[in-house]
Parts: C-alpha cells; sequence; structure tokens
C-alpha cells in the first residue's frame, strides 16, 4: 500500500504517520508527507500512490476544489478535517471516509478498512470526471452501468453517454450506492435500471435493463442476484 | 403617506386664501387726490376743488397739512365705514362733516401723538348716497418716516372691522404651526447639538412665523404709525436671513458640492442688492425672494441629477410652489398684495418639503445607527469565534491529544498557552480599544500555542512599544494568525515577526513585519480581502472613523503589514 498524507500541521502529520504505520504494519510499501497542495500535486505527479489522506483546510485555502480532482484520481481518499459540517458534502464527492479531528488510531483503523469492506451505505452523489483537461462531476443517477477497462472504468449514462473515470471498478464498487451491484468481474449495473435475467444456453446469463440492453452476469453471481432482486 | 399629506396642507392653503378673496373699493391719493402743507378751513369743504393739489413727500414735523380724495358712490349704501390708512395723526371729515380723530394732532405747542397706521370710521347713511364724496383730513407727520401716502378702504362697517381678522386667524394657525416646528428643532438640535440641520431649520421656522406674523400684523394690531417702518426694517430683515438660510439648507442637506463658495457668492450678491435697492421694501422683498426661488431651484435640479435621495420631492415642492406663486400673484386681496400671500403659500409648500426630507434624514441617522450597533455587535461575536471556529480548536486539540500521549510535560505546557490566549481574549472581547502591551500578550500567547502545532520556532521581537496605548483589540493577532497560515520557515527554521512603533505629532504607525519564506504569494494576495483582513478594517474604521490607512504587501524576506492612525 502506498499512502501520500497531505496535512499542514506537522504536530497532526506526525501523528498520522505514525498511526498508519502501526494500523498497515507489513502492508504498507511507502509513505510521504506533504505540508502542501503544490508539494502534493507534484508527488501525485511522479509517484503513484494508494490511499491520500487529505486535510480540508490547508494554509487557509479551501480544500473544496482540491477535493474535486483528488476523487477523480484512481486512489481513494480519506479526509481528515475540523470542519465536521464538511463531512455530508465530502462523501458526496466520493470520498472513502471523512475522519473528524480530534482522532485516535481506532479511528483512523476504522477508515482504513473501508478500504477492503464496506461497512455502512456510501453517500456518493457525484463522481468526479477528467476530460479533455477539465473535470466534470457525473451524478451517479445518471449511470447506468459501468464496465471496467483495466485500471480504468466507462461509465454507461442514461443517456447513452460515455464518460472513462480513473478509478478501478473494484474502488467505485466500494463507493457507489446501494443500488449499484457488481454483476460481473467487469461490470457494477444500477439495479433499479435491471427487468429480468434472460438463460442463455450453456449456462450464460444476461441481466436485461433498461434502454434494451443487456449485460452479462457472472456465474458465481447469479444465484445471489437471482435470490435478492427476482425472488 | 407623505404625499397625501403634501397635497392636504396644499389644499388646505389654497381653500384659506380663497375664503379670503374679497374686492371692496378702494382710494388712493396718487389717483384720486392730493394734499397741500397749510391749514385753512375751506379745504373740509365737500366741493372744495383739490385738482391742483400734488404730493408733498417732504412734510415739516412741525406743519399742519391737509389731505383730500374723492370719490364716487355708484348707489346709496347703508351701514358703509371707511377705513383710512395714513402715517399721520388727523382729524377726519366726510363731505365736511367731522368723523373722527386718529392720535392727537402736534399744533398749538402741543406734541404730536401718533395715530394709528389704520383707522376705521362709521360713515352716517345720510352721507352715503349715489354721487360725489369727499374725503378731507387734517393732519400733522412729527415723524419723517414712513414716506407720506394715502388710501381709503370702503365697505360695510362690520366688513372692515371683522375681515381683517378673518384673515388674520389663519395667518395664526399658520404661524403657530411654524412656531411649533420651530421650538421642536430647537430641542432637537440640543439633544443632539453635532447636527446643525435641524438648528437651521428650526430659525427658518423662527423666522418664517415671525415674518408672518409682521406681515399681517396690520389686520389685527392698530399700532402707531412710526412703526409702519419698523415693521417694515424687520421684515426685510427676516427676508434677507431666510434668504440665506434656505438655501444653505438645501445646501446642505442635498450635499451640493462646493456649497461654501456658492452660499459665499450668494450672501455677496445679495448685500449689493440689499446696499443698491435699501431704500424700496417691496421691491427689494420681491426681488430677494424671487431670486431666492430660483437659486433653491438650481440647487435641488442639481440634487435630482444627482439622484440624491428625497431631492425629487423638494424639487417638484419647489416647481409647485413657483406655480402656485405665480397663480396668487394675479388674485387680489384687500389689505394685502397678492405677491405676500403668494410668497407665504410658496414658502409655506417649500417648508413642508424641507421637513419632509429633514425626516427622510433623521430616519436614515437612525438606521446608521442602528446599524452601527449591529456592527459592534458582530465584531465582537467575530473576536469571541476567533479561538472556537473548528479550524482553531481541533487542530489544538488534535496537536494537545498528540503532545500528552507522547510528553505530558509538553503537553501541560501547550495547555498553559492556550488557556493563557483565551483568557485574554475573553478580558477584551467587550473593548473597543485595548492597551497595546495585552494585545502583544495575545500574539505571544497565540505564537506559543501554534509552536506546538506546526513545531516551528516563532520569534517575536519589537521596537519602540509604549505601553498604555490604545489599540482596536485582535488586529495585531489576525496579522499574527495571517502570517503564521502563509509562511514557510526561513532557512535557520524560525518565523520571524516584528513589531515596529513610531510616531510623529500628526500619526502613529504600526508595522508588522513578517520574516519568512511567502507560501506561494499569488495566492496570498488573492486572500488579501478575505474575513480577517475584513475584521481588521471594521475594527480600525469603528473607532478611528476615516482617520486610518491600512497596507498589506510582500517584501524581500517576507509581509510586511502597516497601518497608520492619523489623530
Amino acid at each position: 500500500m502506498r499512502v501520500l498524507i497531505v496535512e499542514d500541521e506537522a504536530r497532526i502529520a506526525r501523528r498520522l504517520e505514525r498511526m498508519v504505520k502501526s494500523i498497515m504494519a507489513g502492508e504498507l510499501q511507502s509513505l510521504e508527507l506533504c505540508s502542501s497542495l503544490d508539494e502534493a500535486q507534484n508527488y501525485l505527479s511522479i509517484k503513484k500512490i494508494d490511499l491520500l489522506f487529505l486535510d480540508l483546510n490547508l494554509n487557509g485555502e479551501d480544500g473544496f476544489e482540491v477535493l474535486e480532482s483528488m476523487v477523480s484520481e484512481p486512489f481513494h481518499t480519506i479526509i481528515v478535517s475540523a470542519y465536521k459540517d464538511r463531512a455530508v458534502r465530502a462523501f458526496e464527492f466520493g470520498v472513502l471516509d471523512f475522519v473528524p479531528k480530534p482522532f485516535d488510531e481506532e479511528r483512523l483503523a476504522k477508515a482504513i478498512s473501508r478500504m477492503s469492506q464496506r461497512d455502512v451505505k456510501p453517500q456518493t452523489k457525484y463522481l468526479a470526471v477528467q476530460k479533455r483537461g477539465r473535470r466534470i462531476l457525473v451524478n451517479v443517477e445518471d449511470i447506468l452501468y459501468i464496465q471496467g477497462a483495466g485500471i480504468y472504468t466507462e461509465l454507461h449514462l442514461r443517456n447513452g453517454r460515455k464518460e472513462v473515470h480513473n478509478k478501478s471498478l473494484e474502488s467505485l464498487n466500494i463507493l457507489l450506492p446501494d443500488r449499484f451491484e457488481r454483476i460481473h468481474k467487469s461490470y457494477i449495473a444500477d439495479m433499479t435500471a435491471a427487468k429480468s435475467i434472460l438463460v442463455e444456453p450453456g449456462s450464460k446469463y444476461r441481466l436485461m435493463i433498461e434502454n434494451e440492453l443487456s449485460l452479462p452476469i457472472g456465474r458465481t453471481r447469479y444465484k445471489q442476484l437471482k435470490e435478492k432482486y427476482f425472488a | 403617506m407623505n404625499k397625501q399629506i403634501l397635497l392636504f396642507i396644499l389644499a388646505a392653503i389654497v381653500a384659506m386664501f380663497c375664503t379670503s378673496c374679497g374686492d371692496p373699493p378702494e382710494y388712493r391719493m396718487s389717483d384720486s387726490g392730493g394734499m397741500k402743507i397749510g391749514d385753512d378751513p375751506s379745504w373740509l369743504e365737500k366741493d372744495f376743488d383739490h385738482s391742483e393739489w400734488g404730493v408733498d413727500r417732504n412734510i415739516p414735523p412741525d406743519v399742519v397739512f391737509w389731505v383730500r380724495l374723492s370719490e364716487y358712490f355708484e348707489e346709496d349704501f347703508r351701514d358703509q365705514g371707511v377705513t383710512i390708512g395714513i402715517p399721520a395723526a388727523y382729524e377726519a371729515y366726510w363731505d365736511g362733516h367731522y368723523l373722527g380723530t386718529n392720535g392727537e394732532l402736534g399744533i398749538e405747542g402741543k406734541t404730536e401723538v401718533p395715530g394709528s397706521y389704520h383707522f376705521t370710521l362709521q360713515i352716517p347713511d345720510s352721507l352715503c348716497k349715489k354721487g360725489q364724496h369727499s374725503m378731507a383730513l387734517r393732519a400733522t407727520k412729527a415723524h419723517r418716516k414712513p414716506n407720506i401716502h394715502a388710501f381709503l378702504i370702503f365697505d360695510q362697517y362690520r366688513n372692515l372691522i371683522e375681515a381683517p381678522l378673518q384673515m388674520s386667524k389663519y395667518m395664526f394657525m399658520f404661524a403657530g404651526a411654524f412656531a411649533l416646528a420651530s421650538i421642536y428643532f430647537f430641542i432637537m438640535f440640543f439633544a443632539n447639538p453635532r447636527d446643525f440641520s435641524p438648528l437651521i431649520f428650526a430659525f427658518i421656522c423662527l423666522l418664517f412665523c415671525a415674518q408672518l406674523l409682521l406681515e399681517y400684523l396690520k389686520l389685527f394690531h392698530a399700532y402707531a404709525y412710526p412703526f409702519q417702518h419698523i415693521r417694515l426694517h424687520l421684515i426685510g430683515i427676516s427676508n434677507l436671513l431666510l434668504s440665506v438660510l434656505v438655501p444653505l439648507f438645501f445646501m446642505k442637506q442635498l450635499a451640493t458640492p462646493r456649497k461654501f463658495w456658492l452660499l459665499g457668492i450668494w450672501i455677496l450678491g445679495l448685500l449689493l442688492f440689499e446696499y443698491k435697492f435699501y431704500h424700496d421694501f417691496d421691491f427689494l422683498a420681491r426681488r430677494e425672494n424671487i431670486a431666492t426661488a430660483f437659486f433653491c431651484v438650481l440647487i435641488c435640479g442639481f440634487a435630482v441629477y444627482q439622484k440624491v435621495k428625497g431631492a425629487l420631492v423638494v424639487f417638484g415642492a419647489w416647481l409647485l410652489a413657483i406655480v402656485l406663486g405665480y397663480w396668487m400673484l394675479q388674485a387680489r386681496f384687500s389689505f394685502v398684495s397678492g405677491f405676500d400671500v403668494s410668497i407665504f403659500v410658496g414658502f409655506g409648500l417649500v417648508l413642508v418639503a424641507m421637513l419632509y426630507i429633514l425626516i427622510v434624514r433623521t430616519r436614515k441617522q437612525q438606521r446608521d445607527y442602528q446599524l452601527s450597533l449591529v456592527h459592534s455587535e458582530r465584531l465582537k461575536n467575530e473576536l469571541l469565534r476567533k479561538n472556537i471556529r473548528p479550524h482553531f480548536i481541533m487542530n489544538t486539540l488534535t496537536s494537545l491529544i498528540d503532545w500528552v500521549e507522547e510528553s505530558p510535560d509538553q503537553g501541560v505546557k501547550l495547555i498553559n498557552a492556550l488557556a493563557g490566549e483565551f483568557e485574554i481574549l475573553n478580558d477584551i472581547a467587550d473593548e473597543k480599544l485595548i492597551p497595546i502591551e495585552q494585545e502583544i500578550d495575545l500574539c505571544k500567547n497565540h505564537l506559543k500555542v501554534m509552536a506546538f502545532r506546526k513545531e516551528i520556532e516563532y520569534l517575536w521581537k519589537q521596537e519602540d512599544v509604549i505601553e498604555g496605548e490604545l489599540i482596536p483589540p485582535a488586529v495585531f493577532h489576525t496579522i499574527v494568525e495571517n502570517g503564521i497560515t502563509h509562511s514557510l520557515p526561513s532557512e535557520d527554521g524560525t518565523v520571524e515577526f516584528r513589531l515596529l512603533c513610531s510616531r510623529s505629532s500628526k500619526q502613529r504607525t504600526y508595522r508588522l513585519l513578517n520574516v519568512a519564506r511567502t507560501r506561494g504569494s499569488n495566492k496570498r494576495k488573492k486572500v488579501k480581502d478575505g474575513t480577517g483582513l475584513k475584521y481588521i478594517k471594521s475594527r480600525l474604521q469603528e473607532s478611528y472613523p476615516d482617520k486610518w490607512t491600512f497596507s498589506s504587501e510582500a517584501i524581500e524576506d517576507g509581509w510586511a503589514t502597516q497601518i497608520t492612525i492619523v489623530k
């Protein structure tokens, strides 16, 4: 696991560093501290990371604009901030967790654990997508299904358009609300759009969804889906 | 609402003058009579021919002279009376018959007792038949002023006695209203002597009231004729003062640019005019009034052009007053000239408009005052919130937990520094100005807390600080906060704050240098007018209205903030 901590308070940065090391122990491949956004962006342009700890108020600047650019990146973001009232909005933008200050190791461990399992309903409302150098926000409501494409994903929207997201299918699966279901190793579908399951010869299953479209269902997931949605 | 009141007053003024528009016949010496110095019993005869007589303005004080006027009655009258207006003491003879004496003639070594300016007598019905009549007056005039003139007004005797009183009753009401307004605004001025507008308005109302009473005095008070001259002087003085005060009031209220120059030129013009025409009261008063009206229309018109609040209402009132005045000029009134009436009606209207803008302004002042109270409360609130803002308190607490976990001794030090900062903030929260040493203590405590959080060594230096000098609270503190946020430590790992104080006879200056590497100086410029700087500027404005300057700029080795307070 490669981690970056962006925090302008030296004492707090060191506290985070100490705790992350203790929580991740052997899993940790690299850990870097940055005290400003410029520094962090320089670091990100040369190094890849898996997890970012971000303070929302860095050197008197409002970090929300930065948050938008961070959540469009492949890595997960955990906000560590004094502004508890910003939590709801941060979650809407698809952060993994929001850790209010002051914090302890237990709380931080819980946040990190969310990378592998979701314990609460994610509240993501928007996915930030980088498009020709600009950033646009895609409303989660508009997404019909998502297709994995290597380290990227393709967001297929209800209006037929397609956007490319930098996060992997696994990462998005953790962030998206409950109505999105992993139906195949390469597909996540909005189950509110699902109509029926089509059984094809050779134990092949397809999910019929809106717009006369159908998506493949993984053999191992068929039974669970059928019970949950078509019982 | 205001417009309705204005219309109502306008209607009342018009109505009151229309009720008194009578037209009894009037005879003037200059038209139908003449005078002659000397004393001849035959001059009282009805049929004496005085066509050769003229008007001699230079009557020696110790001579008897006669004034004769002839009249023609179109019909037989009953209960007829005559009001005689002549500045003298005299015996009156109607068609050769003695009617009465006004005052006591200064003849045969006796001192003259001046007659009253207006004198009303009844004429027997037998002497009021259709045809030619004559009035002969045997008179003395011990007082040179006013100049000799004579007129007769015929009407029913009862009317002659009552009509002037009827007319003056409206004037009393009018004058009473302005007397009250005057008292009200005098009191208002004494309640708040810094504002001169109510005082000017109080004087205008008082003068207007005095002028009304003086102008219509002849209708209700039988004063001796020498007073007529004094009365005209008083009216002239009052008129001149009004011609200065009214434009001054408008210029002040409507914020006319360069008003003192304009007023100076205006007063100079008025004085020249007075000097040239002082002998002719009516001519002077009329020209002055007309000129003042147009000057004020120009002032108000310019204010309308500049979109000054309330200007449109007064401009409209002036135009209406001029139209109304001009219209009333055409109407005829007994005892008073149409011009007098038009001036009072027109000016009465303008005074109401003046009252209106004064009230508009008073309301605005009250609102401003309320706002300033709210503003002060907000600043106090902002000061108190400084240290409970989540960014400060939560970050401090997080660091504190860390220190306590790692090194409890240091944790205690941080708690003490934090307590110190809170204590000072609590002490100064209610103050608008605090001693500079208290502010410095606050900054030092804040730096201690921040040193624990940021693990940077913050240095405080000061030069030429005079203890006890007063400054607004948390101003340096805010600058220090900004400095901490935007500085990176210098090569030696320190961030230094240096307060340089200097003072001269005219001002004192505080220069707070933040010696450090500045983090992205462009970004800092962007936040230049953030809430912190707004707080500083609001505090300075609160305690030193428009007598301070504030600058904040990048310098070679950091950032410099300068506050200058002008004495």
